[in-house]
């Protein structure tokens, strides 16, 4: 398996399992090379749009659909607590762990506090509207305002 | 919101295997026409938007 492989997989691993962004020491301790190739691996990951880093260009931002930072897009798996990047991807935090949950949000609109139950098929039917403001083609333009 | 659990699934359901990978441009278009998002606000290489 490849670094950029190993790499992707520690981070995602470790998002999964603690809800919390691992650190470029601590994904470099699991894959078993050094920082500087860790960080190499992770320009990598950047190209290919699996992963978003802070302007220091080590610290985790988003491997979407999990939050590195805080966000209004709350998850709750298993009694365990996830940040989502957006509505899709707090959608997507149950379909990448394969496990039911419970999204909290709130309404852009009307700023309404939201909260869905995500079975293992998906939400139960509701009105809810889903908005994508930015054109497919403009999305990692800037994909933390997307 | 059926709509966006499909996406959620296409995009994430196997990000945590090896061989997982974000869908290219032309998957990308596939998926959205099959769930009626289509023209070029949707398609990820349209250059309509500067």
């Amino acid at each position: 398996m490849s670094l950029d492989t190993q790499t992707k997989l520690a981070i995602y691993r470790c998002f999964a399992e603690t809800g919390q962004r691992p650190s470029l020491e601590a994904v470099a301790e699991t894959v078993g090379s050094d920082v500087s190739s860790v960080r190499e691996a992770y320009v990598s990951l950047r190209a290919e749009r699996v992963l978003v880093l802070e302007p220091d260009g080590e610290s985790i931002r988003m491997a979407p659909p999990f939050s590195g930072v805080p966000t209004q897009h709350v998850v709750i798996v298993d009694e365990r607590k996830y940040f989502a990047n957006c509505a899709w991807d707090s959608f997507g935090i149950p379909a990448t762990l394969h496990r039911p949950g419970r999204v909290h949000s709130r309404c852009e609109q009307s700023g309404e506090p939201l909260s869905l139950e995500i079975g293992l098929e998906g939400p139960p039917p509701c009105s809810w509207l889903f908005h994508c403001l930015v054109p497919a083609a403009k999305w990692w333009d800037d994909i933390v305002f997307t | 919101m059926n709509q966006l659990w499909t996406l959620a699934t296409t995009w994430y359901s196997t990000r945590l295997q090896e061989n997982s990978r974000r869908p290219q441009a032309d998957e990308m278009r596939s998926i959205f026409a099959d769930l009626g998002l289509e023209g070029d606000f949707w398609d990820p290489q349209s250059d309509t938007f500067g």
